[in-house]
């Protein structure tokens, strides 16, 4: 994927917020849309109430009754007006809430589901902590913007707007101010975004260097150690660090002008208005003699321009989350928009049972279509129950026969059939339910040994299980484990070794109980012991299965029933040993070179 | 774990998490005197807004105006004076404006610094903690637990702190006000306030148990992520992907119905502040004019504004203080971390006056050594053994045997619990450690390469040497003429961002910067599990012409790897089991010869 260099490419021409990404962004919300509407007439009613005790207020204040009366009638409705306003704002904020962690949980389902739904091809060039990072770091952003963002946005619109009206009303001459104060706020804001997007960027970019020395420096701490590096790597992290320091105290000198330079305008804006209106009411020039004003009118003027300013403190907050949200969406829609080349059938045909024979009829391959063919015109038949070795020189495409007979990617020319069918008819999970694929390094996924073995089949009982594992030979070396069955399973296989690791692997592809068993042999040797325990594993394993085995080991190329030794875009020689000895080729050769090795030993 | 302290009780940690702030702020606490001068001063002035605004009211309504007592004629004088208002305001307008913005300035510098110190703090202490914290750690999670922990502590930092101590000396400041005003309204207000206050301390408690249980379902959520990338291939091969995303779904929903129920306890504090500020404005405004009206003197409309001002600005306040006490609670819970990686105490210990001997023979004594991991199951059982200087050595034995702890525990990664290690008969914990490792070099089991040029990587233990050395290195190790295949060469990337190698490359890569360190002693870990036979032996040929290197010490569980060794160990079960020359271990009645011929027979079977 060409995500690494794209990832620079759109922070290099992004200074200003992408309007369609953050639109894509809502969009997220648009299967809670009536939630959000009902949310939305809340939070419209709740600043109608929040704007009307202001206005009971004005009427307090302008009112005779407020040195003469009786003082509960005047200040109940305000009571009940704020009881009002918290309802409905309590409201809002819960059903806001309720619909935007539901979008966010949605778009993390949506997200995975595609990912998982990806062919093979795709997780070959793709790296894992790549994707890990989308989903934390992006994912994080993308969360913070729909819930938090959303909510100032429609906040802000809403107070801005309902406030802005009320405030007309008074008089609109009491607008005057705004001509001075607006553009300075626009003018302002206009050079803050330009100048914030640009230092978060660079903010974002060296703080991402800084964890990244401080992830591959726990990662590689024993390296680091044995090297006695410490006081190095110190230093090279203390640098970092104080770019990082320095970058955020410029931050700091943006935005540290930013909300008092607000703060003044808004000041600045009150002053001026009420300065106009002690003009009007005080000079008793005949020029406002058509103008009224109250004393309750500037209060409610005054508190009405403050509604207006809480809320435009908080744009800082929107513009940076919207920010980093855009970019984290770009790199999550990417991955969404795209497309999956292996395609399952639109009727696929069901199976049933497989008998397990492979026909592969004049196949080509090549991995992309500028490259090279690695195989051309590849023509063989397996019959079901048969044992298949195919070996061959590093990067003579054993792998890909292998991958290409388990549907991880298509053919380019020609077809595969599995007991007569081209494999392209079958529904591709119901294809691999029925084969078992065995990596060289077997994954193993966190948990108990036992979730491991049961992996292919999780609902299979125990007993059977154990009744297999022990018809398969590795019972006694799990049982052998600190917690046999039990024992826990860190993240990758981490806490168990390599050999422990690959039986671990073998003895759940029996679980599976594959029709076809396709296996890559693990190339690194291990301890004589385990090496023992998996020959005998594999006899098991084999017997009555179609079997193909990419072999490094002369035992295991001497018990397969046929042998195909693979060349230079298809096969050179095929066979059992004894032929394909007597033959003294390409394979006499390879053997040749293996007994050497198995001698040395 | 790194969140036992977690389960411990919360009283303790309370306080311990305001010891920890304590020793934070008080290393900076000029910076945080001077950030609290200048908080007041913005606290002051944003009080004294309103006090303006009174006078312009009272201007307007009654034609006369008192400005604490005085009576301040001109400014009501209408007929020629009345824009000394303006001007008052503008001039207060900016020097709020230069106060607020030293504020935020301060404020950076005081979070930044107290950041800047912890970061490194925290890289000083991981990078320094024994193998024995690392063995108990996964990576994974110490680093989301890190560069999570850095972001909160960040956050409180950079906005928490300020946020805090602006909005509660503003509320105490309004309330004061209100207090000189009018003493009932201020009572009821203050009253009314603290409801929310005794609530905050329910809060602290279900808030911080619930944030605990999102956290468990964020790490769940997040491994099923990462491991389904990872495993990719098995999913794929046992086509469970259906039952991946189902589970992962599971997750998704039980993390977010707890991340709601989160927000609901987070949104209960400010919600709590809003509602009861809201109450306070009418109640406030009732009993200030009952209680204004009682008064001898009579009292303005500017008074009233004013009492209705003050207790509507508490709002914004308020809720800004219930986030910042939202920014506390994380932090705090962050601290715990940080506070339980800080006082991990899996150091080894160096002597005082640790030996730095000038030279060294290089015989190394192992006697009667016993070690455990933490998992109370003995690793090495009562070995002993001599190894002459200038040999080289083999250690044989099937996966889990001790091998490569033994290893470990020569370059003192690990202390034995019993028996000792001695070099040239010194002890090695009389020897200083810095000292004791630039003796040895060690080849992991599992390469890791750092993102870097390969150069660099080759240099990463010796970064002064030469040109000269690294390729020296290179072609002793059987590297030099593949990384001259890259277009860049020696300069080639590696790493996350780099070139994808090859197992095989990767170790011989490792080989290479082991030797550039010219150690006098070479422990290769079964690294050369990834290479052929021939690449292995052209290896070990070089490795015997090198004049610096005395001492050899491979590990490896293929007999073809220890040829030349001068003598071979077989280790079994954490015991030495056999010893002898290659060739004695290679006759029929060996034990090492059984164990293989077994292999070899049911191989051929």
């Amino acid at each position: 994927m060409s995500s690494k260099t794209s990832e620079h490419e759109t922070d290099a021409q992004k200074t200003r917020l992408s309007l369609k990404i953050l639109g894509r962004l809502f969009g997220l919300l648009g299967h809670y849309k009536w939630i959000v509407f009902v949310g939305n007439i809340s939070l419209i009613l709740c600043v109608y109430f929040d704007l009307a005790i202001i206005d009971q207020v004005r009427k307090i204040i302008d009112s005779p009754e407020l040195r003469t009366g009786r003082i509960l009638p005047l200040i109940l409705p305000v009571l009940l007006l704020a009881l009002a306003n918290r309802f409905f704002g309590t409201l809002q904020f819960l059903i806001t809430l309720f619909a935007t962690n539901k979008a966010v949980a949605r778009f993390k389902k949506v997200f995975f589901a595609k990912l998982i739904a990806m062919p093979k091809s795709f997780f070959d060039c793709t790296k894992s902590g790549w994707l890990v990072a989308r989903n934390t770091g992006d994912m994080q952003h993308v969360f913070y913007f729909i819930t938090f963002a959303v909510m100032i946005f429609l906040v802000f619109f809403t107070a801005m707007a309902m406030a802005l009206y009320k405030l007309i009303n008074i008089h609109p001459i009491l607008l005057a101010p705004c001509i001075i104060t607006v553009p300075l706020i626009l003018f302002m804001t206009r050079q803050y975004e330009t100048k914030m997007t640009k230092a978060q960027r660079s903010a974002r970019k060296r703080n991402s260097e800084m964890v990244a020395n401080l992830t591959e420096n726990i990662k590689g701490v024993r390296v680091v150690q044995a090297f006695d590096r410490q006081e190095q790597n110190m230093r090279q992290f203390s640098t970092l660090n104080m770019i990082n320091h320095d970058i955020e105290l410029r931050i700091s000198r943006l935005t540290g002008i930013f909300l008092p330079t607000l703060d003044f305008a808004g000041i600045l804006n009150t002053t001026l208005a009420i300065t106009l209106g002690l003009v009007i009411m005080k000079s008793g020039h005949p020029m406002f003699a058509s103008i009224s004003l109250t004393t309750g009118d500037l209060v409610a003027y005054i508190m009405y321009l403050n509604t207006i300013l809480w809320p435009m403190r908080m744009v800082m907050d929107f513009l940076t989350m919207s920010m980093a949200a855009m970019a984290a969406g770009e790199r999550l829609f990417e991955i969404v928009d795209l497309p999956i080349d292996l395609k399952n059938n639109d009727k696929p045909v069901s199976i049933k049972k497989l008998k397990g024979r492979i026909e592969l009829s004049k196949v080509s391959f090549r991995y992309n279509e500028n490259s090279d063919d690695v195989l051309k015109d590849v023509d063989f038949t397996i019959e079901p129950g048969r044992t298949i070795a195919l070996v061959g020189e590093t990067g003579a495409g054993k792998t890909t026969i292998a991958s290409l007979i388990a549907r991880f990617y298509d053919v380019t020319g020609g077809s595969i059939l599995i007991d007569d069918i081209d494999i392209r008819s079958y529904n591709l999970n119901d294809l691999h339910f029925h084969m078992g694929v065995i990596q060289q390094e077997g994954y193993l996924f966190s948990g108990t040994v036992m979730d491991n073995i049961k992996f292919g089949n999780p609902d299979m009982p125990d007993a059977m299980v154990y009744d297999l594992v022990k018809r398969l030979g590795t019972h006694d070396f799990i049982e052998k484990l600190p917690d046999s069955y039990q024992t826990v399973v860190m993240e990758g296989g981490q806490s168990l070794s390599l050999g422990q690791r690959q039986i671990i692997a073998l003895t759940r592809a029996i679980i599976a109980d594959p029709t076809i068993l396709i296996m890559d042999e693990p190339t690194s040797s291990l301890d004589v012991r385990s090496e023992h325990i998996i020959q005998g594993a594999l006899k098991v394993l084999t017997k009555d299965r179609t079997t193909i085995i990419i072999a490094h080991r002369l035992s295991t190329v001497r018990h397969a029933d046929e042998i195909l030794v693979i060349g230079e875009q298809g096969i050179i020689e095929h066979g059992s040993h004894s032929d394909l000895l007597s033959k003294k080729g390409k394979y006499y050769q390879l053997v040749e070179t293996m007994e050497r090795a198995t001698q040395k030993n | 774990m790194l969140t036992t302290n977690l389960r411990s009780d919360p009283e303790r940690n309370m306080n311990n998490n305001f010891t920890f702030l304590y020793s934070i702020l008080n290393k900076h606490r000029i910076k945080l005197l001077k950030l609290l001068a200048i908080v007041l001063i913005v606290n002051l002035l944003d009080l004294l807004f309103p006090k303006i605004l009174q006078v312009y009211i009272d201007v307007i309504s009654e034609n006369k105006v008192s400005f604490f007592g005085h009576e301040l004629s001109f400014l009501y004088d209408l007929n020629a004076q009345y824009y000394y208002m303006p001007g008052i305001l503008i001039v207060f307008a900016l020097f709020r404006w230069l106060f607020t913005f030293l504020r935020a300035i301060n404020q950076t510098r005081l979070g930044q610094g107290v950041l800047y110190e912890l970061r490194n703090r925290i890289f000083n202490t991981i990078q320094t903690l024994s193998f024995a914290y690392h063995d108990k750690n996964y990576s994974g999670t110490l680093i989301s637990n890190v560069v999570e922990d850095v972001g909160h502590v960040n956050r409180y930092f950079e906005m928490g702190l300020l946020q805090t101590l602006e909005s509660s000396l503003y509320f105490i400041a309004v309330e004061i006000y209100m207090f000189v005003i009018c003493p009932p309204a201020a009572l009821a207000s203050c009253g009314l306030i603290s409801l929310a206050f005794i609530y905050s301390s329910v809060y602290f408690k279900v808030f911080r148990k619930r944030y605990t249980i999102t956290r468990s379902y964020v790490t769940e959520s997040i491994q099923h992520f990462s491991e389904s990338m990872d495993g990719y291939a098995v999913v794929k091969a046992y086509g469970q992907e259906r039952s991946r995303k189902n589970s992962y779904d599971t997750k998704i929903d039980l993390l977010h119905h707890s991340i709601f129920k989160e927000f609901l306890i987070d949104t209960s504090l400010t919600q709590a502040f809003k509602w009861t500020t809201a109450l306070g404005i009418g109640t406030v405004l009732g009993i200030s004019i009952h209680y204004f009206r009682q008064q001898p003197e009579g009292f303005t409309v500017g008074q009233v504004f004013l009492m209705f001002y003050l207790q509507s600005s508490l709002t914004p306040r308020l809720q800004t203080l219930a986030n910042s006490l939202h920014l506390l609670m994380r932090f705090f819970i962050t601290a715990d971390r940080l506070h339980s990686l800080f006082s991990a105490d899996e150091y080894l210990v160096e002597r005082q006056r640790a030996l730095k001997p000038k030279q060294h023979a290089g015989k190394i004594d192992i006697v009667s050594a016993g070690f455990q991991y933490g998992n109370g199951r003995d690793c090495i059982k009562d070995v002993s053994l001599t190894i002459p200087a200038g040999a080289t050595i083999g250690l044989v034995g099937s996966t889990g045997a001790g091998k490569s702890t033994l290893a470990l525990l020569l370059c003192r990664f690990y202390d034995p619990q019993t028996g000792s290690i001695r070099i040239d008969d010194i002890p090695i914990t009389d020897l200083s450690i810095p000292y004791l490792r630039s003796q040895f070099s060690l080849v992991f089991q599992d390469t890791f390469l750092f993102s870097d040029s390969i150069r660099n990587n080759i240099a990463y233990g010796n970064p002064d040497a030469t040109d000269e050395q690294i390729i020296e290195a290179s072609k002793t190790a059987q590297a030099h003429d593949f990384i001259e295949s890259f277009p860049d060469g020696y300069e080639t990337q590696t790493g996350e961002k780099g070139v994808t190698l090859s197992g095989g490359q990767r170790q011989r890569l490792a080989i290479a910067r082991a030797l550039v360190r010219e150690p006098r002693f070479l422990i290769l870990d079964d690294c050369t599990s990834a290479l052929d036979t021939q690449t292995e032996h052209a290896i070990q040929s070089g490795l015997r012409k090198l004049k610096t290197v005395s001492t050899v010490i491979i590990i490896a569980h293929r007999f073809s790897s220890l040829e030349h060794a001068d003598r071979v160990f077989v280790l079994d079960d954490g015991r030495i089991i056999e010893e002898g020359s290659p060739d004695q271990l290679a006759r029929p009645d060996s034990e090492m010869s059984k164990v293989l011929r077994l292999f070899e027979q049911e191989g051929a079977a």
